[in-house]
């Protein structure tokens, strides 16, 4: 466990911020930019991990347990959202034949 | 503080927890066993899972009212995860009574009913609602927060997506989800920000504060902003509202009863609980943020909440879209009290809140019994109910009246208290944006009755063009007049609901003043 | 429960008697409903007369604590129910009694949902009642938002083929004025201290007294804190307030909700909406902003006596255009609600007393044109002034009671309407030389508002009345329209009589009113310069 913790906390902590920046940039960027559903929570996933990644990080430098044990919890709650987001995925392709989110324009106004 | 925590220490505070975690722990337990009843049941008879999960809530209902009794201060539960105080108790009530009107709704809905996925799952998801949003409620602790938000989002996108093979129900409910996730995913990143920035998760005690005020300007802000915006999704305030039309119009009205009163109480609940932290004299942490003024940021958001929400609700031909706009509308009154953090703020904001519990449910009441009776949705199809309908559409002019903020009503003794919360607020700090806020206000009660007033115009003035010919239910009726009559009161005779909520709110607000 | 209370709630619980009885009373409700107003013009005839005999400050006050909130750093949250009557409300009272009686018996046109319709026309005679009655700000603002729902309905569901339209209208441009009034509500309450119990009040009376004004409040008299937008506090209060009453007069710029309310209401309601709810604008005016703001009141005194003027003068005219009789009264309205303003804006005895008088006086014959525009639809469902002409032919008996109705309007003298705009009048002449708030050239040029509502109303009597019998209808009109009934003429007859004896013995309202309207106008001159002093060393104005 020191072990890992100081392995962490070999590089730098600019790096992690630089890294899940990005990440997260790259995952919004996805969100707005993709039409396909699945990508759409792909990005969000990857949204996810730099949020994970932002707290381990911290969580090594701080000495500090607590982030790490909330990475648990997104990881186990982000699995069933994603869970329950792909099964409402399935329902719209059994409707519309796609996962375009283009074609959700039926409610309007 | 990890190194020398003495795992029976640990235990013993675990264990001296639980008597308080009863009404949650009383709905996991239903939850479980009525997935069993229903897997073992479903070919015998269809009623035993409602019939069970209503006397699950029942039970809640119980402890959570002896609570009132238990629980006189702020106590601190599961090592400082959970803080349960007075104010929390009232939240927990309401979040049972929307639960359990929603169930009463929903038993003889025919969407709900006729749902392929089976009409059993629709109940057994009440109780775990109430767990998630109790939670959200009690919690002043990140992680908390996060999860009970989190418990309630998925429960929310399944219970939208319900009757998703309607293409429609669908719809909004890939909307929801998505918008859910990302703005879930948002928050995360602020709160890990946050993490990083002051080495806690919990928003108690000063060490959240004294970090976070060596911490730079700008990314404070940033990191704040992001948090907001996952409890500003989920109280559905301008700009995270795009998803709660297309849901409202996508999903039964008894789903939406619920989904438009107690995740949004809750949300305030989070709201009140997250800004209470940086109403704290800032002085004394050196916490000085010359260029963030948050309070001003969400005064203007309040404005375009509720400007938005009435100006979009004028064109709205669909009942359930215009009451979405409305009650993203009412979003923008409820911010109010939010920013003005007193005493008094503390107390108008849950009366405001019980208030609108009230008129929400009563008017999709109202929406989901035309829905079943007669498959109407649009304000056209409402031409002439009056003259068929004369109770039901008494009841109703009294909450639309409530819901403009006319006397006297729940609703006018709400806007008072709010309105005088901040006006008082701005004798004191003479901020001119509260100024703004109030004239804001004022001209949306305007605005918000030229489209209140179209659902009484069609039901009284003009002529029917068919004949309403099913009976209303009576106990339909007798829950709507009940709720009317807790609207009425609340407006000739808000002395004791007041008195009641402030002597529970009180403490939680003089904490922060003191 | 004192009689006060009694003429407030008696209205409300046959509203909800109307509404829990059975079917088959529906007969019968239009009897309760008359009933009902004829045991309230007792009660406030009583109380007039009682009154009359010693009138002199608040009397017949009723006091309890209504809703009190304790709430942390703000103190408490007292609301009282108040009510009493002065000189200034007796009158009124009375006033609304005799018109929902009135227009209670003009009900019987009503022919549709009767239940809906007597239990709304109650419940607002419990709301126009209490508005005269209540003397605590927040017990009136419920009285006072309490009438437009009812009003509303009233209009849209028994109305003329407009209605939709014209109801939605009345409604938000009355919201429009009082939901500001709420701030400035709230305002007040936090800047006044009721001094027996140091509690923040609502009570006016309170709200009325320099010495009850806490210093660094929004409504603070004599403070620099006491700003809005840059500009001093108690004029925007003031300038919130007027708006919000004068919309309900309605002055000029805010009247066009009114013609298309008199035209489409049906004609009972007409008769309330001109006799009672005109009068509410002008009294709340008297009341609050002369009482809470004189300071206001001196400032924008002269701009005041210019919407008076000009509603007036566009009132006439307006009336002098319109064809359509009911159009035609709702504008000579506008009109003779201007001279009120006028008499309001002079801030002298005589002008105070003046539109109180005409206040009454316009009441009385307001109803009483109403019924008979109401008359004439009834029979042939038309109301076009030029479709009509010689009906003093056709029906001798109803030309009387017009006769009598147009002249009094007009100001005749000896009777009613000629004393309340000689008094008005006087009151803006001598205000030259009294207070110098108005110039005199404001009187002179109003008094010819007198003439031009000649021309309409003797001109309009040319048209219809006189001259060969002639209908648009032809030979069907010519049997439907017969004269009075005995019904009609037993609404007439006392309406005719009162505004001639009002004419003859104007000493009746005068004796009442001019202690409580000296004392008003009064206070509102004198501490209006003083505190109007304050502002202005302070503001720079």
């Amino acid at each position: 466990m020191e072990n890992i913790t100081q392995q962490i906390q070999a590089v730098p902590l600019d790096h992690y911020l630089v890294l899940s920046s990005l990440l997260f940039v790259i995952g919004v960027m996805g969100v707005l930019v993709r039409r396909n559903a699945i990508v759409i929570f792909m990005s969000v996933e990857l949204m996810l991990n730099a949020v994970n990644l932002l707290l381990a990080a911290f969580s090594a430098y701080r000495g500090d347990p607590a982030g790490q044990i909330f990475v648990f919890f997104i990881m186990a709650v982000a699995a069933a959202e994603v869970a329950v987001g792909l099964a409402i995925i399935v329902m719209i392709y059994r409707n519309t034949r796609s996962i375009d989110v283009n074609f959700l324009n039926r409610l309007k106004g | 503080m990890m190194n020398n925590l003495n795992a029976t220490v640990l235990l013993e505070q675990i264990t001296g927890s639980l008597p308080y975690f009863l009404p949650e722990i009383v709905c996991s337990l239903v939850f479980i066993v009525a997935i069993f009843i229903d897997l073992f049941t479903r070919k015998q008879s269809r009623s035993l899972v409602p019939f069970f999960v209503f006397a699950g809530l029942l039970l809640a209902l119980f402890f959570t009212l002896d609570q009132f009794r238990m629980v006189k201060e702020e106590i601190w539960l599961f090592n400082g995860m959970i803080r349960l105080s007075p104010a929390g108790i009232i939240y927990k009530l309401l979040f049972l009574l929307a639960a359990m009107v929603t169930h009463i709704l929903s038993i003889r809905s025919k969407a709900i009913r006729l749902a392929p996925k089976g009409y059993a799952e629709f109940f057994i998801m009440l109780p775990v609602f109430i767990v998630g949003l109790n939670i959200m409620s009690m919690s002043s602790h990140l992680l908390m927060i996060f999860l009970g938000m989190e418990m309630v989002s998925i429960a929310s996108y399944i219970l939208v997506a319900y009757m998703a093979e309607q293409p429609r129900s669908a719809e909004a409910a890939v909307k929801y989800a998505l918008f859910g996730a990302l703005s879930s995913a948002v928050m995360l990143y602020g709160i890990s920000l946050l993490y990083g920035l002051t080495g806690t998760l919990s928003l108690q005690g000063s060490t959240f504060l004294a970090n976070l005020s060596k911490a730079p300007e700008y990314i404070s802000a940033l990191a704040i902003l992001m948090v907001l915006a996952g409890f500003l999704y989920k109280i559905s305030a301008v700009p995270f509202h795009f998803y709660v039309p297309d849901v409202y119009e996508g999903t039964p009205a008894p789903v939406i009863a619920f989904l438009s009163t107690a995740p949004k109480a809750a949300g305030f609940a989070v709201l009140f609980t997250f800004i209470g932290v940086f109403t704290l004299p800032m002085e004394s942490y050196h916490l000085v943020w010359p260029k963030f003024n948050w309070e001003n940021i969400l005064v203007f958001i309040s404005i375009c909440t509720m400007t938005l929400g009435n100006l979009s609700a004028l064109a709205q031909k669909n009942v359930k879209r215009m009451m979405a706009y409305s009650s993203i509308a009412h979003t923008g009154f409820m911010m109010m009290p939010l920013l003005v953090f007193s005493e008094m703020s503390a107390a108008s904001l849950v009366f405001y809140i019980v208030v609108y519990v009230l008129m929400n449910l009563a008017i999709f009441l109202l929406v989901g019994h035309m829905e079943d009776a007669y498959g109407a949705t649009e304000l056209e199809s409402y031409k002439g109910l009056a003259a068929f309908n004369p109770l039901l559409s008494v009841c109703m002019v009294i909450v639309l009246a409530s819901l403009v903020g006319l006397p006297p009503t729940g609703g006018f003794t709400g806007k008072f208290l709010v309105f005088s919360s901040v006006l008082e607020a701005y004798r004191i700090s003479h901020n001119p944006w509260l100024l703004y806020l109030l004239v804001a206000a004022v001209l949306n009660t305007v605005i918000a009755l030229f489209f209140y007033l179209r659902l009484p115009l069609y039901m009284y003035f003009r002529k029917a063009e068919k004949i309403y010919t099913s009976k209303t239910p009576l106990y339909l009726l007798v829950i709507m007049c009940l709720l009317v009559a807790g609207i009425l009161m609340a407006g000739v005779f808000p002395s004791e609901l007041v008195k009641w909520i402030s002597a529970h709110t009180a403490e939680t607000a003089q904490i922060r003043f003191k | 429960m004192g009689y006060l209370s009694l003429l407030i709630f008696l209205p409300l619980f046959f509203a909800l008697v109307i509404w829990v009885l059975p079917k088959r009373f529906e007969p019968m409700f239009q009897a309760l409903s008359i009933g009902v107003s004829a045991a309230q013009v007792i009660i406030s005839a009583a109380l007039y007369y009682m009154y009359s005999l010693s009138p002199e400050g608040f009397r017949f006050a009723e006091h309890a604590d209504w809703i009190y909130l304790q709430l942390g750093t703000l103190g408490s949250l007292d609301i009282d129910y108040f009510v009493a009557v002065d000189g200034l409300s007796v009158g009124l009272v009375l006033l609304t009694s005799i018109v929902m009686f009135i227009a209670a018996i003009a009900s019987n046109e009503i022919k549709e949902n009767k239940r809906g319709y007597f239990a709304l026309f109650n419940l607002l005679g419990t709301a126009v009642m209490g508005v005269f009655c209540a003397l605590d700000f927040f017990l009136f603002y419920v009285f006072y938002e309490l009438m437009l729902l009812p009003l509303y309905f009233l209009i849209g569901m028994w109305g003329g083929p407009n209605r939709e339209y014209a109801s939605v209208k009345f409604f938000i441009y009355t919201l429009f004025g009082s939901v500001f009034m709420l701030l400035v509500m709230a305002g007040l309450y936090f800047s006044v201290t009721d001094p027996g119990t140091g509690h923040h009040t609502f009570n006016m009376l309170h709200m009325m007294d320099e010495a009850n004004y806490s210093r660094d409040a929004i409504f603070s008299i004599g403070s620099e804190q006491a700003v809005l937008f840059g500009l001093p506090a108690r004029l925007i209060g003031f300038a919130v307030l007027f708006i919000a009453f004068a919309i309900k007069i309605p002055v000029v710029p805010l009247h066009t909700w009114l013609p298309d309310a008199h035209v489409e209401a049906p004609t009972p309601i007409s008769i309330i909406l001109a006799g009672i709810l005109l009068k509410i604008g002008a009294y709340g005016i008297i009341r609050l902003c002369l009482g809470i703001f004189p300071d206001g009141q001196v400032y924008f005194s002269y701009w005041i006596g210019v919407i008076g003027m000009v509603s007036i003068l566009y009132g006439a005219f307006n009336a002098l255009a319109s064809s359509d009789l009911k159009r035609m009264i709702a504008f000579s309205s506008i009109s003779h609600m201007g001279f009120v303003v006028l008499g309001i804006a002079s801030l002298t005895s005589e002008g105070l007393n003046g539109a109180v008088y005409q206040m009454i006086s316009h009441g009385v014959l307001s109803a009483m044109l109403f019924f008979i525009a109401g008359v004439l639809y009834n029979r042939v469902h038309d109301r076009y002034i030029p479709n009509f002409r010689g009906l003093a032919l056709q029906m001798p008996r109803y030309t009387t009671f017009v006769v009598i109705a147009f002249f009094a309007s007009l100001g005749l003298p000896g009777m009613s309407g000629f004393i309340g705009e000689v008094f008005t009048l006087m009151g803006a002449f001598k205000s030259e030389s009294v207070n110098q708030l108005l110039p005199r050239w404001f009187a002179i040029v109003s008094a010819t508002g007198i003439l031009f509502g000649a021309a309409y109303f003797l001109w309009t009597l040319q048209r219809m009345f006189f001259g060969a019998r002639r209908f648009f209808g032809g030979e069907a009109w010519h049997r439907a329209l017969t004269d009075l009934s005995a019904r009609e003429l037993f609404v007439l007859l006392p309406l005719g009589l009162t505004t001639i004896i009002l004419g003859v013995y104007p000493s009746i309202i005068f004796d009442v009113t001019n202690l409580s309207m000296n004392t008003i106008a009064d206070h509102a001159y004198r501490s209006g310069s003083v505190y109007l002093n304050m502002l202005k060393v302070i503001f720079g104005l």
